[in-house]
């Protein structure tokens, strides 16, 4: 059996593996994939069990110091921005897709010295490699390709803001989907309930030497490997490395004093109503299934200002949809009377039906030193410190979402598409409105330089010789896309990087010129 | 000017009772025109959204109450006499607003995000009864 849990390994044990993956999220298992198909040892260690469970969730705990953490309706707590379970944060993922833009990859002033060491070359053919992991259908995101199935133009292409789109993964539960793939394995374990509560380090740090782990009762086991893949999410891979001072106080991996710091999220602005002519957006209006290639697949049209304009003020990327027309009271949305009202009269008198719906922006957010993953005092049942996160957006991050939202605006409107409501309460928005992703980025950050970052362009910590890091933490810049492709996309790059190192063979999986 | 346009603008005036109660009240205190919130015609026109947007477009920007300037802003619209005639000439104002985008002549009613011509466009509107 290649699933197992914890409570079966004697107390003591030692578990020897050529990899040891710490994390079964969409990172850890599409590494384990790839290693598993390339004859290499597996060990894969979950700490929650093969679904979400109370006890998973409390080991998960944290603060949240300076912001708060706003999801739609509800303020999250650090726990529940993430799932510890098999498959991880998949397990509540709503599966939207797209990979990082150009520009997202290429040095820029706004980002100082915390660019991409790759470049979308690079990336690119692995990204195609994670459209099929996560089953998103064929590759595509380009919003003329997804019109033209329509007979339409994409609604918004001009010299200031265009069209882009949003793929859906069902969403793949990595966990359940790949499941059988890890059972009918023979080179590879995974174990549940299996939380790591410290890399212990060679006495100058620079190997892992071994992963101490417990079982929910407390007992200790021992892995032992060649190489350790630190999956566990922008914030634990912090908490992990932080909390590892076996060899320096400072903690594992952070002769740079870089881990942790330069936390990002995803800033998402929740707009008011939106009025749009159905004529140029209806293929535009929330999810909704394509045509000719894409018949069967989802895609959501996004909106953003092109990268002449994003360069020129200096503005991070962001991206306008349309979304859940049905969440209002009614299809119109506005009551007799009311401004909105009148916006929809004004629309439907210049000639075409009109729809109501809310509007999102999604955008990036800069890596700032002042944003991080730090330890909490507090400490889990297990006795790990708990994450503490920093996080805010200050004035200057909302001003500049805000002049996005305008420009976005004003073009929209005068494209002939649609009128925006630029809050959904009567009084304008502030920063304290701004809503989370559930998306955590750039706290072992990716880079050339040593003195700039925690890994270098293959995930490997420039301190510890066999200690890579997989995930979104790696991410030095985060784009407006949702994180998981770009993770999926880099898990596999990773796996066939080690592939290469253990065996001198790329992976089976490696896509042509990746 | 002609004698339809001046028939308007008396039309306008009339109706314009509602319009000043419903949202530029400080501004028609001042000249002296508004005696009764509760006029059913403030209530009618609140029944109509073109009028309400016309309504508080005025009250965030009471500069442009004065209803020779709105004519003369918003062209199409000069013969009208009726909130049908602006309805009618609607349409017509559509290039305008364009231009109004693209030019940044942008204005900010209510948290929606309009082109200044439109707006007046609306304003004028409310002036005539319902």
């Amino acid at each position: 059996v290649a699933v197992i849990d914890s409570g079966s390994l004697p107390p003591g044990t030692t578990v020897r593996a050529d990899v040891a993956i710490i994390g079964s999220g969409p990172a850890g298992l599409t590494v384990a994939l790839g290693l598993v198909d390339a004859g290499i040892d597996v060990v894969v260690l979950e700490s929650g069990s093969d679904t979400w469970t109370p006890e998973g969730h409390a080991l998960g705990d944290g603060d949240v110091v300076g912001g708060r953490f706003v999801h739609g309706e509800a303020e999250l707590g650090v726990a529940d921005v993430r799932m510890r379970a098999l498959g991880g944060s998949s397990g509540h993922w709503a599966g939207m897709c797209r990979p990082l833009d150009p520009i997202d990859l290429r040095a820029r002033a706004e980002v100082d010295r915390w660019g991409w060491p790759i470049d979308d070359d690079e990336l690119g053919s692995w990204y195609r490699l994670a459209q099929q992991t996560c089953e998103i259908g064929p590759f595509g995101y380009d919003a003329r390709e997804w019109y033209a199935a329509f007979d339409q133009e994409p609604p918004l292409d001009s010299d200031v803001a265009t069209t882009a789109l949003y793929r859906f993964s069902p969403p793949t539960r990595f966990g359940e989907r790949y499941r059988p793939d890890f059972e009918a394995a023979e080179r590879c374990t995974v174990v549940l309930h299996a939380t790591v509560v410290g890399l212990v380090p060679t006495p100058d740090g620079g190997h892992v030497e071994r992963i101490d782990v417990r079982r929910p009762d407390g007992e200790g086991l021992t892995v032992e490997a060649g190489l350790v893949v630190l999956a566990t999410g922008g914030i634990d891979v912090p908490r992990m490395l932080l909390s590892s001072t076996g060899a320096d106080p400072a903690g594992l991996a952070n002769r740079s004093g870089l881990v942790g710091i330069g936390f990002m999220e995803h800033p998402h602005v929740r707009l008011g109503r939106f009025s749009v002519s159905l004529d140029a957006t209806a293929p535009s209006l929330r999810p909704h299934k394509g045509r000719g290639r894409f018949a069967g697949w989802s895609g959501l049209p996004a909106f953003h200002l092109v990268d002449d304009v994003l360069a020129e003020r200096g503005l991070p990327s962001a991206a306008l949809t349309f979304e859940r027309p049905d969440a209002l009271p009614d299809t119109t949305g506005s009551a007799p009377g009311d401004v909105g009202a009148g916006v929809e009269e004004l629309l439907e008198a210049l000639g075409a039906p009109v729809t109501t719906g809310v509007a999102i922006l999604r955008a990036e957010q800069y890596p700032l030193a002042r944003n991080r993953v730090g330890l909490s005092s507090r400490r889990d049942a297990l006795g790990m410190p708990l994450p503490e996160v920093h996080w805010t957006v200050d004035r200057s991050g909302f001003d500049e979402l805000i002049t996005t939202v305008e420009l976005l605006a004003d073009e929209l409107a005068r494209a002939g598409v649609a009128r925006l409501e630029l809050s959904p309460g009567p009084a304008p928005l502030t920063a304290a409105d701004v809503e989370i992703g559930c998306h955590h980025m750039g706290t072992a950050r990716m880079s050339e330089d040593p003195g700039t970052g925690v890994v270098d362009r293959d995930g490997l910590c420039h301190d510890v010789g066999n200690l890579y890091v997989a995930g979104s933490a790696v991410f030095p810049t985060g784009g407006y896309a949702n994180p998981t492709l770009t993770i999926v996309a880099l898990a596999h790059r990773l796996a066939d990087t080690i592939s290469r190192r253990l065996t001198g063979r790329a992976t089976a999986s490696r896509p042509s010129g990746g | 000017m002609s004698d339809e346009r001046s028939i308007g603008r008396r039309a306008f005036v009339v109706g314009g009772l509602g319009l000043v109660a419903a949202g530029a009240g400080a501004v028609a205190v001042q000249r002296g025109r508004l005696d009764d919130t509760a006029d059913p015609s403030v209530i009618a026109h609140r029944a109509d959204g073109l009028a309400a947007l016309g309504t508080a477009y005025l009250a965030s920007y009471p500069g442009d109450v004065d209803l020779d300037g709105l004519f003369d802003a918003v062209p199409p619209l000069a013969g009208a006499t009726s909130r049908g005639d602006v309805r009618a000439a609607l349409p017509a104002v559509a290039e305008a607003a364009r231009r109004d985008f693209a030019d940044g002549h942008v204005v900010v009613v209510d948290n929606w995000r309009l082109a200044r011509t439109e707006a007046r466009a609306a304003a004028l509107l409310a002036g005539f009864p319902a």
